[in-house]
Order: structure tokens, then sequence, then C-alpha cells
């Protein structure tokens, strides 16, 4: 199945992050039918009848989320893109953001319209330097032109984006963290409930929606609600953009409909293992989720179907790993990135990384006990649903598929039969 | 009751907001927790309080989850066991375990929880993660503050610490640092954390990890014995709870009580308590010849004062005694000192009113009309919308009052405006601040009442109010006060818009030449805005001291008699003299002021003082002293000496608040009852003790053998305290007197206002020559009157006497922090460091009144309506090292 590409249509077009250009193929003409034509409320069943579903990691239905903003407070409400995207295995936002970054804006001020804000800020990476910049001329290019403040387009819709640069904490891709970062303090998640429908940025009604979700309601709007759901499954309407990394001879964002096989994604379009060695695992969705070892590779890229293989589609991020990857290796690699970035609020996450990660140093370097595996698993059983955001669930499903697919190896490691070691990378 | 909940099969009736959390404890079901504390938002972070919910997938914390209609809650069982056991071992993998070296053994949260609810034994086998070590030390302790301690290895992360420093106190010294296991508290670099509130952070610290230097391996708190008692520093009245084993106290924490202090306390009031440990305290009767004390028994102390008493009624009249008292000291001692001056000296000159400037008002009774006009109880301020701090340093004058405001802006989204002379420390949380020109709080009150008076027209003004309004130029003010006219006006519109206002006039108000008349104009604007003390606000002038307002209430002023009834009601006048079975002199006598004027006229020629320091309090040292060279007879009950040795011709040490209990009546009315700790140091002897021999000396059969024998009969004496007693007052939050009714009507605050409008105000100061600064002082920092210098850990946040100058008149004068300077007028001169603080206005001048080497009192004139200075840079070797008058002691502190 080739691509099927909605969001990165216009990818390669010259110039497309220029306003001129972006006008030409049909740029703001989505906006402009929403203010024409829909009432927020419309918009919002609208997009809940389209069945858009977060593209940021959880998949939760975007109309939903909206209809959810609390209404006559008497407070503000804001629209919250969450361009903090750092999981690693993802790339998808950031090259939205350099290839078309009025699609972005665009798609954050119909949502603005849908939920009656009139602020919305993006909170962008601080590594995304030249994102950053661009977006933020796009922002001034819109708002020279009346795409963006006050009366936008005659409507009587007034909104205006702000630009925040995130300090590089990875916690804060979390919507409740992003929060409290972009008020100024110490990244770390809230508690949840009041969710931030309710009680969100500075106490009020906030929605934070990823980029790519953003970026695909223009294209959602443009082509209708009955051939946005004719491109996906059932449940997973629409395309996603899945970046394919590691083991794969072409690696990068291929756009496809949701239910796409996972292989051929793989095979066809990110060109397959190189060198012919075979495939040994594959992470699907971001370094959050499950591995999956190579003969449960054999589902379709949507949210059911990958769930339904014991993993998830999480953010898209998909990292494939060829026979040579050591899965212990790998494994204790990635926790290690939790353990640095656990943002130190709950405990189970907060020591429970820190104890892991010298069980596994300890492991590395030798000094493996047979009882380790059953201690590690009781530790990751401790933290996973006890903590107070996924990031400590995140830290230990890896950890736990892997020790699940790939226990021979774990045993031979902890005993000493065989030393773990780096990949070797031969292309 | 909004719905209904079930947790551990236990249903119950639940409102809608409560936390599952709230409901368990309700119901008497312990839930263990370490981060939930029950007055600073929840942030479920510790994990230890998971419970399980019904049809929930996952675990949820109790201490944020809010009770939701139905919900089934259950509190133990093995999901949430082993989740807890999980946490628990999660803690304890990087924690030193080290509780037999630990101060925090013995009421430590973490090791409770360990016992009751963690394993036996830790499958963790690998290296503790350890923090860096302090470099001077054996052990993982740094320093973080001046009575701070860290240590980070046994830190659990529950953020306590920074969220009572960032939350609830508004401060910014505290600070969480790194990420993940490497998560720590600390303070900025170079930094420390000195904020008034900071020993709070101890107390609610679960473990060891913030530990107190006062405290350090002092005692262990299983074998200390812990006393319910009240701070008597300021009229917060706040609870406490000292921790002895009967001989010494060890330390002080809070003892909560929601309707006074919810379980903070300042640093003043946490290490205060160390003055009863002072070795300067006197603890032996003496008598003194000027220069010397002469050890002397306590036979001889009694007989040979009421001899010198007798002495002096005899020759000039019982008019020649006059009676000092200290408005920190308990209603029982101030009741039965009145009563001795009242009924055995036959006088009517008691006063507690030494530590203000002026006490020079014409009319007498107005003076003494002391209380604070619509005293407000503090939880109402909960629900305040705008709160008007005028001529008041919050912070420094009632700390924890200064934390209920802040509250009330976190919780019920008050306005907090500040009108001083100059910024003060509360302006970090403050919506508004304004400041107006010093001296010219009598000119902003006339503006405002003016702007008031014109906004609510509808309301009937007497006539002689309203001419004298119309007389009054918006214009003049605005120059006098230099705040523009549409600031107060915009400001009077928020009065006027506001549901609820309190008004808090302070210490500046009460320092003016014309307080009386600044706060009928205040009453007036508050009578025409509704605050009636009521459900729409109050005008209050807030009380400094613990008692002060007890101090009134008990008859401690010539012209009132206990129970806070003026002194010429004759019907009230014979019911305490057929209760005290003696003849009362008839109305009239000297107030502070007063006296002193009588001294230097040869009219008075003895005077009492019980626990105060007239050499030290008033403002115009000089003239005190004066006074005090002409008297025939000083006989001095205290636990401290008048900065000179053998000033008194007696010296009787008292018991201390520790040692002897009682009662205060706070700032809001609330009289509250604190036991005695410990045993009296030395020879000293509780007031009733001492008083009553000198009664007995004297031919009056007084026989006072304990507080609460003083108690019932001040029972009889005032009606409303009839039905209360010190078991009574023990067992409860303290019993608020009402107070209300000493608000007078409308007539005559209007009339009242409409005299204090005609009073001819002199112009707010200005400088008197080229180069000299305005003088400010008051109760500043850590330091609260002379009592706190006594502390050693109250000396380490300010140890050195300083002055506050406004950074831009630091650099013209070529100061920097902690420059000597000479403080100098031709009254007198001290030397002060400088700290150069935006806390001050420029051309002003602020030195805190607690070094007795450095009193600013002494450069105080009473006559003038501001004192000017000039401020000269010294050399470090210029400095005069022993101010006259003041040794220093072995402990290196100043003795005094």
């Amino acid at each position: 199945m080739p691509e099927h590409k909605l969001v990165m249509r216009n990818f390669e077009v010259p110039d497309q992050a220029t306003l001129t250009v972006y006008e030409k193929s049909g740029g703001y003409q989505s906006l402009a039918k929403v203010l024409k034509q829909y009432k927020p409320e419309e918009l919002v069943a609208l997009v809940k009848d389209g069945g858009l579903r977060g593209r940021g990691g959880a998949g939760f239905p975007t109309g939903l989320k909206w209809s959810f903003v609390a209404k006559d407070t008497g407070k503000p409400t804001y629209l919250l893109c969450n361009a903090d995207e750092s999981e690693p295995g993802s790339f998808k936002d950031r090259e939205i953001i350099d290839c078309d970054p009025h699609l972005v804006i665009e798609g954050c001020l119909m949502a603005c319209y849908a939920i009656d804000s009139e602020i919305c800020y993006i909170y962008i990476r601080g590594e995304f330097a030249s994102g950053a910049k661009l977006l933020e001329t796009c922002i001034q290019e819109a708002r020279e032109k009346g795409y963006l403040g006050h009366n936008i387009m005659g409507s009587g819709f007034n909104c205006e984006i702000y630009l925040y640069r995130g300090g590089g904490a990875y916690i804060c891709g979390e919507e409740t963290a992003l929060i409290e970062s972009l008020e100024g303090k110490r990244g770390m998640p809230r508690v949840k409930p009041p969710f931030p429908a309710v009680v969100g940025l500075y106490g009020c009604p906030t929605v934070v929606n990823n980029v790519e979700t953003l970026a695909t309601l223009p294209r959602l709007l443009e082509m209708g609600n009955d051939a946005f759901k004719a491109l996906g499954t059932e449940k997973s309407a629409g395309t996603k953009i899945m970046s394919v990394s590691g083991h794969v001879a072409k690696p990068g964002n291929y756009e496809v409909t949701m239910g796409t096989p996972l292989m051929e994604l793989i095979n066809d379009l990110a060109g397959g293992v190189p060198g012919g060695r075979a495939i040994k695992a594959v992470i699907p969705g971001g370094s959050s989720v499950p591995v999956l070892p190579a003969d449960m590779c054999n589902c379709n890229v949507d949210f059911e179907s990958l769930q339904e293989a014991g993993s998830m589609l999480g953010s898209g991020g998909c990292i494939v790993m060829d026979e040579t990857t050591d899965m212990v290796w790998s494994t204790v690699r990635l926790l290690k990135f939790y353990e640095h970035e656990s943002c130190g609020k709950c405990t189970p996450c907060r020591d429970g990384t820190g104890w892991l990660s010298r069980i596994f140093d300890r492991i590395l370097s030798g000094g493996g006990h047979p009882e380790d595996l059953e201690l590690v698993l009781d530790i990751c059983d401790n933290i996973e649903g006890n903590t107070v955001c996924p990031l400590g669930d995140a830290a230990v499903w890896p950890i736990q598929s892997s020790i699940k697919h790939f226990r021979s190896e774990w045993e031979d490691a902890i005993a000493g039969r065989r030393k773990v070691a780096a990949p070797h990378w031969e292309f | 009751m909004d719905f209904e909940i079930t947790i551990d099969g236990q249903t119950t009736g639940v409102k809608k907001g409560e936390t599952i959390i709230e409901v368990a404890y309700r119901l008497g079901i312990e839930v263990p927790v370490f981060c939930w504390h029950p007055k600073i938002d929840p942030i479920g972070g510790c994990r230890m309080c998971l419970v399980e919910v019904e049809r929930m997938p996952k675990l949820v914390v109790a201490c944020a989850t809010p009770a939701a209609p139905n919900m089934v809650v259950m509190t133990h069982n093995e999901k949430v066991d082993k989740a807890r056991k999980g946490v628990i071992e999660f803690m304890l993998i990087d924690h030193p375990l080290d509780c037999p070296t630990c101060d925090k053994a013995g009421e430590c949260g973490l090791q409770d929880n360990v016992y009751k609810y963690g394993l036996d034994r830790s499958r963790f086998t690998e290296t503790k993660n350890r923090y860096e070590r302090d470099q001077e030390s054996l052990l993982d302790d740094t320093t973080i503050g001046p009575q701070v301690i860290r240590n980070m290895n046994r830190c659990i992360r529950c953020f306590r610490c920074t969220r009572f420093t960032q939350e609830i106190a508004g401060e910014g010294d505290l600070g969480i640092f790194n990420r993940g296991w490497a998560t720590e508290i600390d303070t900025l670099p170079d930094r420390e954390i000195g904020n008034l509130f900071s020993g709070n952070t101890v107390e609610i610290c679960p473990v060891g990890a913030l530990m107190s230097v006062d405290f350090r391996y002092k005692a262990r708190p299983w074998l200390s014995y812990r006393t319910p008692s009240i701070c008597n520093l300021c009229s917060d009245g706040c609870n406490l709870k000292l921790w002895s084993n009967r001989s010494d106290l060890f330390r002080v924490t809070s003892r909560q009580n929601d309707e006074v202090d919810e379980g903070w306390i300042c640093d003043r009031g946490r290490y205060a308590y160390a003055y009863r440990e002072s070795k300067a305290r006197i603890i032996s009767p003496k008598s003194g010849d000027g220069s010397t004390w002469t050890d002397i028994s306590w036979d001889q102390a009694t007989t040979g004062a009421a001899a010198a008493l007798q002495k002096v009624a005899q020759d000039h009249g019982p008019g020649a005694i006059g009676g000092l008292v200290s408005p920190t000291t308990s209603n029982e001692s101030i009741y039965l000192f009145q009563r001795f001056f009242r009924t055995v000296l036959s006088s009517n000159s008691v006063d507690w009113r030494v530590d203000r400037k002026h006490l020079a008002s014409p009319d007498r009774r107005r003076r003494n009309r002391a209380f604070p006009r619509q005293a407000r109880s503090l939880t109402r301020l909960d629900t305040t919308k705008l709160i008007l701090v005028v001529g008041c340093d919050l912070e420094n004058e009632r700390p924890i009052t200064s934390l209920r405001v802040l509250k009330a802006q976190r919780t019920a989204g008050a306005r907090i405006v500040l009108l001083n002379n100059r910024p003060t420390r509360l302006r970090r949380k403050a919506d508004q601040e304004w400041i107006y020109a010093p001296g010219s709080e009598h000119l902003l009150w006339t503006g405002l009442l003016k702007l008031v008076a014109q906004k609510k027209s509808d309301q009937k003004l007497p006539e002689e109010l309203k001419s004298a309004l119309a007389s009054v130029s918006m214009e003049r003010v605005a120059r006098g006060t230099g705040i523009p006219s549409e600031q107060l006006t915009s400001l009077v519109d928020w009065m006027i818009e506001s549901p609820s206002t309190l008004i808090i006039l302070g210490r500046d108000i009460r320092q003016s030449e014309s307080q009386e008349n600044i706060v009928d104009l205040a009453l007036a604007a508050g009578e025409l805005l509704g605050l009636d003390g009521g459900e729409r606000g109050a005008v209050e002038l807030s009380p400094e001291y613990a008692n002060a307002i007890g101090a009134t209430y008990m008859g401690g002023e010539p012209e009132v008699l206990p129970g806070g009834i003026d002194a010429h009601d004759t019907k009230h006048a014979a019911h305490l003299a057929e209760l005290w079975g003696a003849s009362l002199p008839a109305a009239g006598g000297y107030d502070a002021a007063e006296m002193l004027e009588a001294a230097h006229n040869d009219r008075l020629k003895a005077i009492v003082l019980l626990d105060i320091n007239p050499l030290f309090h008033f403002p115009d040292i000089r003239w005190v002293e004066s006074a005090f060279a002409k008297l025939d007879c000083v006989i001095a009950l205290g636990k401290f000496d008048l900065g000179r040795t053998g000033f008194a011709n007696y010296f009787l040490p008292t018991a201390s608040v520790h040692e002897d209990p009682g009662t205060f009546l706070s700032g809001e009315g609330r009289l509250q009852y604190f036991e005695a700790a410990v045993r009296h140091r030395g020879q000293a002897r509780p007031v009733r003790e001492i008083l009553s021999d000198l009664a007995r000396q004297m031919g009056k059969a007084w026989d006072f053998p304990s507080a609460q024998s003083v108690f019932v009969e001040m029972g009889k004496a005032i009606p409303l305290l009839a039905d209360t007693s010190h078991v009574r007052l023990r067992e409860s939050s303290g019993v608020v007197i009402d107070l209300g009714q000493y608000s007078q009507d409308t007539e005559t605050t209007f009339s009242s206002a409409a005299k204090a409008l005609e009073v001819s105000e002199k112009p707010p100061a200005t400088a008197a020559t080229e180069g000299s600064f305005i003088l400010q002082t008051g109760n500043m920092g850590h330091h609260f009157g002379h009592l706190t210098h006594q502390s050693e850990a109250i000396m380490t946040f300010a140890s050195v006497p300083y002055a506050m100058l406004h950074p831009d008149d630091c650099e013209t004068l070529g100061v920097e922090s902690g420059t000597w300077l000479n403080v100098s007028n031709p009254r007198g001169e001290i030397q002060v460091t400088a700290r150069p603080s935006p806390l001050v206005s420029p051309g002003m001048i602020v030195i805190p009144v607690h070094y007795p080497q450095a009193n600013p009192n002494v450069l105080c004139d009473r006559a003038e309506a501001a004192d000017f200075v000039i401020v000269k840079r010294i050399e470090e070797s210029d400095r005069k090292r022993e101010p006259s008058s003041v040794a220093v002691n072995e402990v290196g502190a100043w003795t005094h």
C-alpha cells in the first residue's frame, strides 16, 4: 500500500513555509470555511463525528476532548499546541513544523474557534530552534495578513498565537507538566482530576492538542467526514504519520492510512532491513510502548490492532531492530533515558527507575543474580499504574515486554553466558 | 452533605469538593501519607496514600482525588498494600537508615510508616546514592540557612518544604533542583533560607532531611514533655507546644489551632523561648544602689520594697507612685498589678503604653480608648475580598496574620492593597501598593474620607462633618501625600465595589502625633462603607503586643477598670470595691507619659515596673532617663535589668510564661490559656506571689495560691469571664471575647471625624536640613521587642545592629552592605551597619529597635512629629566597641 499524504501533502512544495505559497495550495480556506459556515459547537460535533483521534500518543478522540471544556466559567479558555516532541523514535511534529508551519497555525486557529479560545500557546521543544524561528515568522506573516489577531477574516473571531520554547525536559510533553512549565514553574505533572479541560493553564479551562492532530484539522474540513473516515479503520479514522527509524534502508516519515499492515510500512515504504538480515523486534509507536517480537508484527498500523498485539500506536515512532540487536542492551538504553527524564515528583518512577538502572548496570558488568529477573519484574509491577503520569508506565513497558518476549537473552546475560554489547551498526 | 460515599464499608455523607483522604480521616480511617499536609494543596506525589476505588482501573491517591457520588473506596487490600510496600521500599533504597543519629527519630513519618506498612527487609543490594557531604563535618549535613540543616540523603522528596515556602509563605528562598532521583531541595547558590517562617519547613518535614540548628542533638521527642502554650510576642496569639524535661526547655513547635494560626508559626515565636534560659536573666532578688547589685533574700526584698513604697506614700501621698506594666504580661499578672495599685497603693497610675512616640492627645478620654476598633476574628479574613493595609508593615507586626492575608488572596481571590510610607515585605504579593509621604497619614485619611463621602452621597451626614469635608482640598491631599487623586479615587471605587473589606491600621498610625484623629477619620469612612465589623468588613487598629488588648481589658490603664469599663462608671467601681474589700481611689491618675512628666516635676517619686523596660522601649530615651534620675524609688519586677546594673532599688525576679500559667487576650480578642512547662529558674517567682507578699507587708490580706485562683476572681470582676475558666480554655481553641460592645455609635463616629478634620495638620515631614534622613523605627525581621536578642538562634539571623537605607541613598553615601554608619542628631548617636534595601523610601532610614547597643529610640524626640538624623560612613576602627551602659555577657550576646 502506498503512502497516503494528507498532512504531508505539500511537504515537498518549494517555499511551502511562506504564506503566499501556502495560500496558493488552498491554505486558510478550511479556516475561512469554518468561520463562515460553522458555529463552534457545530465544529466540535463535526470533528467528533469525523473520528479524529489525538496523534500525540494516547489517541483520545479530539472532538470529545473539546466537548469537555468547561463553559461559562468567566475565565478565558486556552488552547495549547503540544510541539514538545521528545519521544525517542518520533520525529513527525518537527517535520510538519519545518515543512508546512502554516498548516499548524491554521489548525490551531480552527481548534481555538471550536473551544471558544482567544489565546493559543505553541509549546515547542527547545531544541527545535529552526522550527521555532520559522513558526515565529509565519505567525507574524499570518498576523499581518489578518488570519490572526482581531476580527479574523471579518468573522468577529479574535485569536492570538504565542510561541513558547521549552527548557529541555521530556516530561513537558505530558500535558499537565507542559502547563506547569508554561506557567513558569518546574515541569512536573499534576494529578488528574481535575483535568485541564476544567482547571488547566492558570487555573482556566485548557485544551492541549498535538501538532499532528491540529495539522490534520484543515484536511479533515477540506475533505469532509465521510472521505476522512473512509481512509482508516472503524475506530481509527484518517492517516497517521509514522516515523520509521532503526535498522531500515530508508528511515523517515511516512504517512499511511490507518490500518496499513506494519510490515508493509517497514518493508515496502522504509525499504526493509538492509543486508538481508532478519527483523528481530519492532517498537511500533515510540519508545514508550511495549516492544513486539518479529513474529508478532503481523498487525496493522492503527490504534486497535496494535493494542490487540500487545503494544500501542503511540506517537507513531516505529523503531525497527534487526537480528544483531542485543535486546538486553537496547532495553537498558531505554531505561536509562527514562531514568534521566523522570521528573522526580512521584516515588515509584523517581526511585524505581534509579533502582532498575543500578540493577542493569550490575547485570551488564557481569554481576547478575538468578533472582534479578523476578526482582526487576516486581519493581516494574510496583511502578506500573502507580505513578502520577504515564512516564512510569512508559519506563517499565519496554522492560516487561522485552523480558516477556526475549527471556532467554536476559537469562543468558544474567548468568554471564553472554556479554551484553551495543549493537553493531553496519550499513 | 451533597452525596454519599463508602470507605472500607462505612457509608457517609460528603460535601462536594472533599477529597477521599479528608472523608477517611473524618471517619477515623487511617491512610498513610508523606507529601499530603492538611494546609497545603495536595500534589499526589509520594503515592503512599494510594487506595482502590471500585470501577477505577488504577489505584488512586486519596489525597488529591475528590470524592464522587457512590464511590466505593478500599483503603486496605492486597493490591493497595503491595503498592504501599513498593513505595516504602523505593523510599528506603537511598535512605541512609541512620535513625540512631537522626534528630527526627521518634517523630518521623518514614519510621512510623515503615514499621506499619513496610517490608521487614530490603531487596536493595546496590550502592546507595549519596549526596555530596559537607567538607567540614563527618556528617552528610549542609547548613542551608541560619537555622536549617539539610541532609539530602534522608529526603523523600515530598516537597512539603518548598510548597510551604512558595505557596503559603510566598517566599522564594527554597526550591527544587535537578531531576529524577537526583532531585534536590536547595537554596540558590550563595543564598540561604532566611525568611521569617523558615522553621516551619523543619517542622513539616516528615523525615530528618531538614533539621533545626537550635534543636540539634538536644533531646529525644519521646523523652520530652509537651506543654500547650501561647506565644507572648506579637498579638497574633499563635498556639505553641513547649518541649521540655520539666527543667529545661528544648524547643518550641506549633500547636495547630485553625482559628488562629493553622499550624504555622514564625521564627520569632519558635526560637524566642531561649530568653528563659539566658545567662543574662536575673534569677535572684537584688537590691541596687545605682551602680551595683547586691544579692538579698526574698524576705529582705519584699520587706524592703514594701517599706520603700510606704515611705513614698507617706511622704508624697499615694499619687506619687506609678506603675508601668508590659503588654506581654499575662492577664492574671496585669489584673493583680492594677488591683495592687488601686487597692493597696490607692493610685490609678497604671499604664502599659510606653512604646508610643506620642501620648499627648489633649482629650484624655479619647486617648484611653485603646481597643482595636471592631476587632475582627482571623478566620473572617479567609473570605474577605479586599484587604487594605495602611501604615502597617503587616509581616513584621503580625507575621501569621500576613500569612492569613496571603491565604485570602490565594483561596478567595482577595485583593491586597498596601498604603504605606515605604515599601513593605507584603508587597511581594500585593495587588497594589501606594507610597505616601511620611507623616501624611492624617491628610491621606482626610482625602479618603472625602472621596468615600462623595461616592456615598446617599448617606446622611451631619452638617458639621459635611461642611468640614467641603473645605478639604483634594489638590492639597494629593500634594501632601504624594498620591494622585485618581489613584485614591480608584482605591475608593474598589472599596465601594468590594463585598467585604478589611482595613488594617498599624504601627505608623499608632506612632503618629494625631493617631486618634486618623482612627476617627478611618472609622467614619468605614461607617459610610458599611464596615461595621460584620459581613461587610471592619476597620481595625492592629495591636502590636501579645497582650496589648488584655492589658487594657484588665484595667491596666488609669481610665479603665477591669472589663474595659470606664473608670468613671461608679456602679462598676462600687462592684469592684465590694469585691476587693477596699475603697477605690477617685477616677484619675497618670498615664505613662504623664508619669514621666510628673517625675520631672517632682510630683511622682516612685515607679513600679512589671516586666517592662521604659529605658528601652520609650521613643525618647533621654527624657525617660532624666525622669528616672529624679525618682526616689524604682521597684522592678522582671527578668532582665534595665540596661544598667543596680538601676532599680529592688529587683524582684519574675517567672516567665514558660514557668507560670496564665492567659492572653490576643489581637482578635481571643482569650487563650498557657500552661507552665518548666520549673521556675533560680529563685524567680510568679508575679501573683510577689504582689501578694508586698500586699501582705502593707497590711492587706492577699492570698492567691494559683493562677486559677486569680482567674476565678477575674471572673467575679468581669462578667464576660464569669462562665469560663482555665480548664475550659485549655480544652478549647480559646474563647473570643466580644469587644464589639466597645464600638461607638454612628453619631459619635461622625462627630469625632468632624473634629478630627478640624485639627490643623502639621505639614508632612520634610527633611530639616540638606542630607538628613527621616527616621523610621519598629519591630523588624526576626527580632521582636527586647526579648529575642536573648535567643542565640534568633541572633543567627541578625546579630549585628543594622539600618536599612534605599540603595540609591547607599550609593550617594558611598556605603555597601555591612559598612558601619554613624547615625546622629542633636539628641544622640548610634552606630549601625548599612543594609541597602528596596523596602525603604529614598531619604528614609529604617532602624530596628531591638539592639540595646544601637537603640534608635535615643534619637527620638517626643515633641517632634518626625525625627531626622545625619548618616555618616565610619571606618571599622572608629567604631565604639562597647557603647556605654551595655556589657557583653559570656555567650557573646548583648545583655540588657
